[in-house]
């Protein structure tokens, strides 16, 4: 009984030393340790919001991207079911992507193509907007749809706050020319606004490389 | 637990009045005058405030003896971050013709400094439950200033006051747009940012001329550093 009664005090001791250490290492690291549980914690339950309100939000913009066609082409109505037959054009630069369109026909003759598409080039990240055009490649109208701009200086480019965007109806891949589909600082035919270039600059080159895309496919002037 | 009646009394003066963030504090401005056009605006963004400072006040509150203090600030700025998130999202979803005019200022509660500070000088001192009234109230402090300040601007700029209701509250809210001056003109610079700092400056005056008048010493407004 004896040398045993003496030595688990011992054996404690130690233990108990090895404990206190891990402890010690324990409590340095552990401001690191409740950034990342936090960090954690938090992309759970924003991600968990996320997925909670995507369908609404979804249902939101197609109801937004119905409007815009309907205030371009005030005589067509479509139901949130075509949206579905939208049919996706694989990217073709890094600036734009997203690009979907879909064919407004009168019996058998293409009466317009509708399109939405999204530029990375944007300020501040995405810029989604809306566009038509006439089977002769002329544009109907260009409209913003989301955007994450700078408010008061990038948000010029929504219709609801200046004209800028009407710019571009009538315009076409030939009109203006290839060298002057550009703001006017990079010599373009195109206003920029007074403190804020990026932003039309970026809607530009969207509008354009869209143009030149659709182009590419054939899909303004004839089915493919 | 419990709070005593005199202590929420109390938080309730220091948020709607002698401490309140807007009106004392001056701050959150950004938010504050770009967002003040018109009633319904000021009164979203409002709400978010509130209900962001609200939760995020009883979250800090909650953990606050699991936050070491070395790094409580990017904590405080986690548990903001993921709140205001979660505020966007919901908005987003719930009251999208808003979301789509005052949705560019809502990741701008993240920087909004009468939040951090709060949560700062009080959430992480005191327990939940008064960190959550003292949330409320520094919240509503805020809003009614805000709200005061749109419904100015949207009389003087249009002649009207609680026009888009309906994008807020639903369809029934439709015709509580009021015409309070018939065949208005409209005063334009009430709209701009110029008008927005204008009749802030007029707010701040006129509270001061209050405290004055209340107390015989004469009181001013402190600016605190943001």
């Amino acid at each position: 009984m004896q040398p045993r009664v003496r030595a688990s005090p011992m054996r404690f001791k130690a233990i108990r030393g090895l404990l206190s250490q891990l402890n010690q290492q324990l409590d340095s690291a552990r401001p690191a340790v409740q950034m990342w549980v936090f960090a954690a914690v938090g992309a759970v339950l924003t991600s968990l919001f996320f997925f909670l309100t995507r369908p609404t939000v979804n249902a939101h913009e197609n109801q937004r991207l119905l409007g815009t066609l309907h205030e371009l082409i005030p005589e067509t109505v479509l139901t949130p079911a075509a949206l579905k037959e939208m049919i996706d054009i694989p990217p073709w630069t890094p600036g734009l992507s997203g690009l979907q369109i879909y064919r407004l026909r009168e019996g058998e003759t293409l009466k317009a193509i509708f399109l939405k598409a999204t530029t990375s080039e944007g300020y501040s990240g995405d810029i989604e907007f809306a566009m038509a055009i006439r089977p002769n490649g002329k544009i109907i109208g260009v409209r913003v749809l989301r955007h994450r701009e700078t408010p008061g200086l990038g948000d010029w480019i929504e219709s609801v706050r200046s004209n800028w965007i009407l710019a571009f109806e009538g315009k076409s891949l030939e009109d203006p020319l290839e060298m002057h589909w550009g703001v006017r600082k990079d010599g373009g035919a195109f206003d920029q606004f007074t403190g804020a270039t990026i932003t039309p600059r970026a809607v530009v080159k969207g509008v354009h490389e869209t143009l030149k895309r659709l182009k590419q496919q054939g899909e303004t002037l004839e089915e493919p | 637990m419990d709070v005593r009646p005199e202590t929420l009394k109390s938080l309730a003066a220091e948020g709607l009045w002698s401490r309140n963030p807007a009106l004392v504090g001056l701050l959150g401005l950004c938010p504050l005058l770009a967002v003040s056009t018109n009633f319904v605006n000021a009164l979203a963004l409002g709400v978010a405030t509130t209900a962001v400072l609200w939760a995020s006040s009883g979250l800090i509150s909650l953990l606050k003896d699991r936050i070491a203090s070395a790094v409580r600030l990017p904590l405080f700025m986690i548990v903001l971050a993921s709140m205001v998130t979660i505020a966007d999202f919901v908005m987003e979803a719930a009251i999208p013709e808003i979301h789509q005019i005052i949705g560019l200022f809502i990741p701008l509660i993240v920087t909004n400094c009468a939040i951090l500070g709060r949560i700062e000088a009080f959430a992480y001192r005191q327990n939940v439950s008064l960190s959550l009234a003292d949330g409320l109230f520094m919240g509503l402090g805020f809003t009614w200033v805000i709200c005061l300040l749109g419904a100015t601007r949207e009389i003087l700029g249009t002649g009207g006051l609680f026009q888009h209701a309906d994008q807020l509250f639903g369809k029934a809210a439709s015709d509580w747009t009021l015409t309070l001056f018939k065949d208005y003109a409209g005063f334009q610079v009430a709209l701009l940012p110029a008008g927005a700092f204008l009749l802030l400056g007029l707010l701040l005056a006129l509270r001061n001329w209050v405290m004055e008048n209340r107390h015989s010493a004469p009181s001013t407004v402190r600016l605190e550093r943001s």
